[in-house]
């Protein structure tokens, strides 16, 4: 039987991605440059180049591929650099300013100079009002005007010429007639124009967040459609037999079909595969409760992983946009690789959150960096050896990292240049621990029960530190810890993910919220069908989103298959207390208030199959053995200098074990094993670290 | 390469100050976030109305989580009075404090209950920490706290002096019975208050496990070398200031019984890296609602000390001891019992935010630093505009429904940016408005509109912020009573550097408007379509609101900064395109002329703008003190937008328009002495440019005060004034 493969693409702002497995768990990994200008070429050459490794033809890879996964910045980078298409706004009459008055900009900064007015997504020219309102029971007050509305929609689309339109009338999350029939108007008369309209994006209560997430899906249509199409095509015309699917911010793949109507669920995807990964690799171990941590050049992104449920998170901000969207729950904090050490106006040493990024980068890349990062702090250390980074493809400038280190902190603070160094070093651990304790002591879990899964190139020097710091006792440094959220990716199964409102007050009937749950239970079915999954190839979740009556927060919690009964989810409304305070803590529920429900969320996943990466028997081998030689590092958190032992990762076998203060050097990052921990090579070459 | 002696004690100390700093404040930010996800009030949770600190032992402040900057003073002052009330062997581990009483503990007004609870640690006191919150009612004459006509705080509400809630663990379910008799929706307040005792609760655990981790004396140690740094880089920021005393005024309007002006004088000081704000000159204390306490004026005056000045610099008890500050007893920003004090920190307190703002600001204009000077800004509107209804719904619940849309005035402007839109008073960092959807599922209202308040934004180079304004109907409500309270109605928010004030705040109510009938039509009026009367509302009082009656909220806007006439056309242009400003405004205020085909007409626009400014020249007295230097002068630095310092060949230094060089005065003087002068009525002035200011018809009346360049006509300060 010919082999079969799954591919992952994983496209970053600088490299992308591509992992390739097969039946037998066999796995490749490549990279290319990304393309910024015609972002398919990159894609095509990642291609190219693993199929190049593999010594196979790229027609056959892709011919013989049935599962093609792609992970994409394009929407995140329209929103981040607001380049979107040019959209028309259609909102009820009186409420024009809503974009720009955005429930009020102020934010927590103290500093005014970094508090600012709302980019302005939609020009205001563009913001048209349309004469209709509905009250809070979806009942109409003021009819729809629909000669207005059309003289509205031509004056957008033929002088103002918009690619894309938006609506979001108030109230139609209860009762879409009026925007139907706006959008019935527009695609009569303009068919090519990008239509969202937001009771069938994002039908839930609160009009500022709905129509920020309709405002940027309709702004990030038209170029993600452009996209995904000439993706499809160009693949295919290469040999490609399956659909591609799309990496989600929600978790799990989508089809290109539901991408096209909701590309906004793609933002903010580049975190997914890392988390994906990590609970596929749990899963794998035996490990049930995770956190993750991924360190690249600007940022620590961490998330928590609790009895294998990824943990979600609705009402995401994108900039300082507030949507409506749900997403992996994801801390990210400005500590990376890049992030330069400075002295604050009290003179004390800051790490981040500005960075050098990947260009010019640290001051030891040479090419043209000036300030001091964490990077040039672990090669001063001695962590990182300026002769083998990248595994010896680029040399390193410890002289110069060293010389603004003394410039920059260690002349200013009266210390010498491994201390100022240890200082950066030093806070970045605390800020990265402070992130994690936020996942986790903050919401209420023990570290200690829980497993570090540390990868990004810059992480695995830090992360038995950040674990001594809160108290977790074991990490794991993922075999390929620098391509690891790209394996991830094909570690995620097909999720549909719909939300709405739907409101429930003890003592009323349910004839509505069954009506509102088949609904979309057949929205997702069909979807899945389309995708060609079968019955019992998938499954579906439901949850109500509960709360106490005059409290604004809701908690989802599962509600059982089929149609309900007054008595079903009476009794959810009656157990909720409990579950609350779990969540919020002891004390919290305001146990004499009525439980409500307002908004309901069904989730498909369908199940795909999954290649399970190569076992390797356990055969230790000597420390000793593989040992390259010592380095002189000044260990940060003690302050003193010591001669540790280097081991080489290639040289090393299943089952090994390494006890610190050591340093095992991979290809593309370097593990720290500091004194009092023991490293583990396991079946799959990871490395588990326990304190 | 030179290698410098290693000093690793010095290193671990500074390093670990800075992880126990970010410790703190990471707990302090966890409180908050306990209150905003427990709490779940939409007060709290979304319009951020609260505040969490950490203080030490002695009640002096460590952390501070960076919400309501002005709760420092109020959380303070209660641990003190705790201190101060309770014996040592009476204050126990399990504790915990409710303090709501403007008088003794300092709180901004009695809505505003705080929790504290002292932290100990092996059987000794430690620290304390502070959870706050504005409640919706805490009884008292009247629903939602704003007391209008209270003559006494007696009247005002249930007052909390700081006493035990939390005993050894156990709630005193006497305070609950209390509360459940006092207040009118006492299951809402005690689930918040429930709440903020969360909060401290969270604050004494994880303040617990640092110092288990660190050891008590390190601890100490450490917290005491946060505030040294904080005091050591607040007095080098000081020390940039010029030694020089600065004065000014604001004024309270109407304090709920009279329409008089109370004014809130400071004086500010510096000599070298010491720095003192002297309120002598203010008003005795009056028998309106609108006087704070001693801890409240602390917390205000602190607010700009933090957004202004030491933006960057950690908060803490370091800064509050490092400034000196003069607060007169029994004036309106240090009352005496029985002074009524229910709206003090928006009146008297918002006042006294406004005059340090605009004196640190006036002061770091001439700093030598770059840093300094750029951070100078224009006064927010910094006023919370009250509308409170309370009334029946259908079912006949009662409804006690006030509009958080009340924290929607607009931000000062910066010296690198317009001011912030719907920014909120300025001591509200991380204000929320809230969802027009979610205020109509849970009040009997229909809204007919919220948008941007046209032309609230004081003209300048940088405009204002813009505040917002709404309408509503009654909606599933035969009608209520609607209190209004407006705290900046004839006295706007001044601008600076040649910019002129914000439009300021109101209400309106349109009698008999029957929109019912109009919306059966196909119309959701505007409030230019509505019929019936148009009532301008007096502002500060409560009225009856009926069915048929829209109700009209606007708020003002942040003061301008530079000439407005200085501001790129093409944005002018813009703005008027928005719909930002009218073109009444861009010609009177801003000067450009835009052609019928709605382009700008440069050619026109640069006449126009000369001759607004000759305009000024004619209609200006003459500086009072006339400098001729007749030696050449050479720049030396900018001075905020309108000024620059230049010097003679002797090192002689003096103020001078940026625009043309005009010496205005020395350098040791003050610059205004050599200005151009325009005194009108400000209501006309700011009413010519199209905006809003209430006329006071009685004297005292209120003046603008434009300040030109006696050669090319520049506005170099547009001020308010009173007059008699």
């Amino acid at each position: 039987m010919a082999d079969s493969y799954q591919i992952g693409i994983d496209m970053g702002g600088t490299f992308t991605d591509i992992v390739v497995i097969n039946q037998n768990g066999e796995m490749w990994t490549d990279k290319a440059d990304t393309t910024p200008r015609n972002l398919i070429e990159g894609l095509l050459n990642s291609v190219e180049n693993v199929s190049g490794q593999m010594g196979l033809e790229s027609t056959k890879l892709l011919n013989q591929c049935d599962r093609f996964v792609h992970g994409t910045t394009i929407v995140t980078n329209s929103i981040a650099e607001l380049k979107g298409a040019k959209v028309g706004l259609l909102v009820t009459k009186g409420f024009r300013d809503t974009l720009r008055i955005a429930r009020s900009p102020r934010i927590d900064n103290r500093d005014h100079h970094k508090q600012v007015n709302m980019p302005d997504l939609v020009d205001r020219k563009c913001i048209l009002e349309v004469e209709e309102r509905l009250d809070k029971n979806g009942r109409v007050v003021v009819e729809i005007n629909q000669q207005q509305v059309e003289k509205a929609v031509e004056q957008l689309v033929v002088e103002q010429n918009v690619e894309a339109i938006a609506v979001c009338l108030l109230w139609s999350f209860l009762n879409p007639e009026h925007e139907q029939q706006v959008k019935q108007i527009i695609e009569t008369k303009y068919p090519s124009v990008y239509v969202t309209i937001s009771s069938e994006l994002y039908p839930v209560m609160r009009e500022y967040e709905r129509m920020v997430t309709t405002t940027l899906n309709a702004f990030t249509g038209p170029k993600v459609v452009r996209y995904v199409d000439q993706v499809q095509t160009e693949l295919e015309a290469k040999g490609l037999k399956s659909p591609v699917v799309f990496i989600q911010s929600f978790g799990g793949s989508l089809s290109a079909e539901e991408v096209r109507l909701a590309p906004i669920t793609l933002v903010d995807s580049g975190p997914v595969g890392g988390v994906l990964g990590s609970n596929y690799l749990g899963n794998t171990l035996g490990i049930k409760n995770m956190i993750t941590g991924d360190m690249g050049g600007t940022s620590f992104d961490c998330s928590v992983i609790v009895n294998n449920n990824l943990t979600k998170t609705q009402r995401v901000y994108l900039r300082e946009f507030l949507t409506g969207l749900s997403k992996i729950d994801v801390t990210a904090i400005g500590s990376g690789g890049g992030s330069i050490a400075w002295l604050d106006s009290r003179g004390v040493p800051q790490v981040g959150p500005q960075s050098a990024s990947s260009d010019p980068g640290p001051v030891c890349y040479g090419r043209g960096g000036d300030q001091p990062t964490v990077t040039d702090a672990n090669v001063v250390l001695g962590f990182i050896d300026p002769e083998y980074f990248l595994g010896g493809r680029r040399k390193l400038e410890k002289e110069r990292a060293e010389e603004v280190y003394y410039e920059k902190l260690a002349s200013k603070l009266d210390m010498s240049i491994m201390d100022a160094a240890a200082s950066a070093y030093q806070l970045v651990v605390a800020s990265m621990s402070n992130a994690v304790r936020g996942v986790s002591v903050e919401r209420g879990y023990d570290p200690s029960e829980f497993t570090f899964v540390a990868y990004g190139g810059a992480l695995p020097v830090f992360a038995a530190e950040i674990c001594r710091e809160i108290g977790i006792r074991k990490a794991i440094i993922p075999s390929t810890s620098a391509v690891f959220s790209a394996q991830g990716l094909l570690a995620g199964d097909d999720v549909r993910n719909l939300v709405r409102s739907c409101f429930w007050k003890p003592g009323q009937d349910v004839e509505s919220v069954n009506k509102i749950l088949e609904e979309m239970e057949e929205q997702i079915k069909a979807s899945l069908y389309a995708s060609g999954f079968k019955e019992g190839e998938y499954e579906i979740q439901r949850y109500g989103d509960f709360k106490f009556e005059g409290q604004i927060f809701e908690l989802p919690v599962p509600i059982p298959s089929g149609e309900i009964s007054k008595e079903t989810i009476e009794e959810i409304s009656n157990n909720f207390a409990p579950l609350y305070e779990a969540e919020y803590g002891p004390g919290t529920a305001w146990v004499h208030s009525p439980v409500n429900m307002l908004t309901v969320r069904v989730t498909g996943i369908g199940h795909v199959e999954k290649f399970q990466p190569k076992s390797f028997p356990n055969n230790p081998i000597n420390a000793e053995d593989v040992k390259k030689g010592t380095r002189k590092v000044y260990l940060p958190m003690e302050h003193k200098l010591a001669e540790i032992p280097v081991y080489d990762d290639r040289e090393i076998t299943p089952g090994s074990k390494f006890a610190g203060p050591a340093i095992i050097e991979r290809t593309q990052t370097t593990i720290f094993i500091p004194e009092g921990v023991i490293a583990t090579m396991d079946n799959y070459r990871n490395y588990l670290l326990e304190l | 390469m030179a290698n410098t002696k290693s000093n690793p004690l010095t290193s671990a100390n500074l390093i670990k100050a800075e992880i126990i700093r970010q410790q703190l404040y990471n707990i302090a930010q966890e409180m908050g976030i306990v209150m905003i996800r427990t709490s779940g009030d939409p007060v709290i949770s979304e319009a951020v109305d609260f505040s969490t600190f950490i203080a030490d032992k002695d009640g002096e402040i460590i952390s501070f989580s960076g919400y309501m900057t002005m709760h420092a003073g109020p959380a303070r002052q209660a641990v003190r009075h705790i201190l101060a009330t309770y014996s040592q062997e009476d204050i126990k581990p399990g504790d915990a404090f409710i303090c709501n009483d403007p008088h003794t503990t300092g709180a901004c007004h009695p809505p505003d209950v705080g929790i504290v609870k002292p932290i100990f640690y092996d059987g000794n006191l430690v620290a304390w920490c502070w959870a706050e919150g504005h409640l919706l009612d805490v009884g008292g004459m009247s629903p939602g706290g704003f007391a209008v006509t209270a003559t006494e705080a007696y009247q005002e509400a249930l007052r909390f002096p700081g006493i035990k809630i939390v005993s050894e663990g156990k709630i005193v379910q006497d305070i609950f019975h209390l509360l459940q008799a006092n207040f009118r929706m006492p299951q809402h307040d005690m689930n918040n208050i429930r709440c903020f005792i969360a909060a401290c609760n969270i604050c004494e655990k994880r303040t617990i496990d640092m110092i288990d981790k660190y050891g008590l004396e390190e601890f100490n140690k450490y917290v005491e070398l946060n505030k040294e740094l904080s005091e050591k880089a607040y007095r080098e920021r000081i020390a940039k200031l010029p030694d020089k005393t600065y004065e000014a005024t604001e004024w309270i309007e109407h304090n709920g019984h009279e329409n008089k002006l109370w004014p809130v004088h400071c004086k500010l000081t510096i000599q070298g890296d010491n720095i003192t704000l002297d309120f002598t000159g203010t008003a005795p204390q009056t028998d309106g609602f609108v006087n704070i306490s001693e801890g409240t004026a602390i917390g205000c005056l602190m607010t700009p000390i933090m957004l202004v000045l030491t933006p960057d610099i950690p908060f803490n008890e370091g800064i509050i001891r490092a400034t000196n500050m003069i607060l007169p007893e029994g004036t309106v920003i240090n009352c005496k019992m029985p002074a009524p004090v229910s709206s003090g920190h928006m009146e008297a307190g918002m006042r006294v935010t406004k005059v340090v703002t605009e004196l640190l600001s006036r002061a770091m204009i001439e700093s030598e630093d770059e840093w300094v000077r750029s951070h100078a800004m224009a006064c927010f509107h910094d006023s919370w505009v009250v509308g409170v209804f309370a009334g029946n719904d259908r079912e006949g619940k009662p409804v006690v429904f006030l509009d958080m849309n009340g924290g929607g005035a607009g931000g000062g402007a910066q010296t690198v940016s317009d001011g912030l839109d719907a920014a909120a008073s300025f001591t509200q960092l991380s204000n929320g408005l809230p969802d027009i959807e979610i205020n109509e599922l849970t009040n009997p209202i229909l809204y007919l509109w919220r948008k941007l308040n046209v032309n609230s934004g004081g003209p300048g180079k940088y405009r204002g912020g813009q505040g917002i304004e709404f309408g509503w109907i009654p909606w599933g409500t035969e009608g209520g009573n609607e209190l209004i309270s407006s705290a900046c109605s004839q006295v706007p928010a001044r601008g600076i550097m040649g910019g002129y004030p914000g439009g300021t705040s109101g209400h309106w109510i349109v009698r008999n408007a029957n929109v019912e009938n109009l919306m059966k039509t196909g119309t959701l009026p505007s409030f230019e379509q509505l019929k019936g009367e148009k009532e301008l509302q007096p502002f500060k009082h409560v009225t009856p609101i009926s069915q048929g009656d829209v109700f009209v909220q606007f708020e003002g806007g942040g003061g301008g900064l530079g000439d407005p006439l200085k501001r790129n056309p093409e944005v002018v242009l813009k703005d008027f395109n928005d719909g930002y400003i009218t073109q009444e405004m861009a010609e009177t205020a801003y000067g450009i002329v835009i052609d019928e085909k709605g382009n700008l007409d440069e050619e026109r626009t640069k006449t126009r703008r000369e001759l607004i400014r000759r305009e000024r020249l004619g209609q200006s007295a003459p500086p009072k003190q006339k400098l001729i230097v007749k030696k050449s002068l050479k720049f030396v630095k900018s001075a905020g937008d309108a000024l620059q310092v230049s010097a003679d060949s002797n090192g002689q230094r003096y103020m001078c328009c940026s625009d043309c060089g005009t010496v205005l005065s020395n350098i040791e003087e003050a610059w205004e002495q050599g200005a151009g002068r325009i005194v009108t009525k400000a209501s006309e002035t700011l009413g010519n440019f199209g905006m809003f200011l209430k006329v006071k018809d009685t004297a005292p009346y209120v003046k603008l005060q434009e300040l030109i360049c006696p050669e090319c006509g520049t506005m170099l300060g547009a001020t308010t004034s009173v007059n008699e």
